[in-house]
Formats: C-alpha cells, sequence, structure tokens
C-alpha cells in the first residue's frame, strides 16, 4: 500500500508498519510500498510491539507512524560503531 | 568536567543526567561511541521523563553494520555529565534493544560540541569548551 492509502484506511490511529518496497537517496529513506503491522491508540505501545518485533526479525524494516503525518519523511543517517560488535 | 569511564566488556561506558520538563534521571549505561554521529537515549527510559513519540516528531533509519533501526528526535531541556551542562541538546529516542544492558549511546554530535578529550589513560572524560 501506499502511504495516503493508509491514512484513509486507519484515520487518526497510531501505526506499526513494515516497508515491503524502499529505497535510499540523499540521505533519506523512500518507502514505495508498505504494509500496515498493527494499530494501536498510543505511541507508547506501538513502540514496545515495534522493539519486540525488531528484536525477533532484525531485519524487517519497520517504522512507527500517526497517521496524522501527511509523509513518510524518514531521514538516514550512518552508524558504525556497536552495531557491528 | 570530569566524568568517570568505565570499561565494561572492552567498551566505554559513562553516566549521563537527563533533565525534562523539571524531571531528572540518571542513565548509567551509556556508550561513549565515537562512531556513532548522533547521540540515542532507550525509549523505555526517557518515559520516566515524560518524554514519549508525538505525532509531528522527526523520524530518522539508523544504518549499521549490523543492520537498521528507527528512532525518532526531541530537543531535551537539558544534558549533563559531570559538571557539564548542555541546554535544548538535540537527541535520538529508540528501542535500543541489543540483549545487553544499555541505555544510550553518546555520540559524535555531543563530544564534537563539548571538544571532548578521551583519556583511556586515566578513563576520564574531559572537555575543553570555555
Amino acid at each position: 500500500m501506499q502511504w495516503q492509502e493508509v491514512r484513509n484506511h486507519y484515520p487518526n490511529r497510531w501505526l506499526l508498519i513494515e516497508a515491503i518496497r524502499a529505497y535510499s537517496e540523499d540521505n533519506r529513506r523512500v518507502v514505495e510500498d508498505l504494509a500496515v503491522v498493527d494499530t494501536f491508540d498510543d505511541s507508547v505501545a506501538a513502540m514496545k510491539r515495534y522493539a519486540g518485533l525488531h528484536r525477533e526479525s532484525p531485519q524487517r524494516e519497520l517504522y512507527v507512524f500517526h497517521t496524522d503525518r501527511e509523509a513518510l519523511d524518514i531521514h538516514e543517517r550512518s552508524w558504525l560503531g556497536i552495531r557491528g560488535v | 568536567m570530569v566524568c568517570d569511564i568505565k570499561l565494561r566488556g572492552g567498551l566505554p561506558f559513562i553516566q549521563v543526567d537527563l533533565i525534562h520538563s523539571t524531571r531528572n534521571i540518571c542513565i548509567e549505561h551509556v556508550l561513549l561511541d565515537t562512531g556513532s554521529g548522533g547521540t540515542v537515549f532507550s525509549a523505555d527510559r526517557l518515559l520516566d521523563l515524560g518524554i514519549r513519540f508525538e505525532r509531528g516528531d522527526p523520524v530518522r533509519r539508523i544504518r549499521g553494520v549490523g543492520g537498521a533501526e528507527f528512532v525518532f528526535s526531541k530537543r531535551i531541556d537539558r544534558i549533563g555529565l559531570g559538571d557539564l551542562e548542555i541546554d535544548h541538546f538535540e537527541i535520538e529516542v529508540g528501542a535500543m534493544d541489543y540483549g545487553f544492558d544499555i541505555e544510550g549511546i553518546l555520540g559524535m554530535d555531543f563530544l564534537l560540541k563539548v571538544g571532548a578529550v578521551v583519556d583511556l589513560k586515566a578513563l576520564k572524560l574531559r572537555h575543553v569548551m570555555d
């Protein structure tokens, strides 16, 4: 799904989403296709679910967003320290 | 400023005080990481400061050798190390669930700002900021 479709389906909700197709460009992450994993009333519950799923499946590209947000504006930066341990 | 560095598993850890909206917490297990551009803290710990992900917060994806993860960013009222305090410092907040005891990462943004000197002989962090 596209973000705008997701916004229409889930107005005023916190979502845990998974990027199905995405690419990086100019220090930004562009999500072309995504799936909704779960919906929440508040961001704290959504973050806890994110943490659990990220631990189980670190290769999945997951995000928490509120559907009030007009666009998925995701900046990217590198981190070479502990992630390599 | 002089702040003690504690080695755990061969990695340097320090203690950081965070103040936000009149609340304050002490975060004990913060990795001193010159390989990280930004400074990150555990979302769970920051709940004690009333900090939570709000709708318009900037979102980032952090890419490392071992994978990628998502964080949101906040401007915290005050961050302190020993007698050094910086107001309105931008931090990132993430799940930080790495399977071992780490609650924060002090990165190059902070270390550059204070002109940090990492003394690994004495295991102290000093700064040369005026």
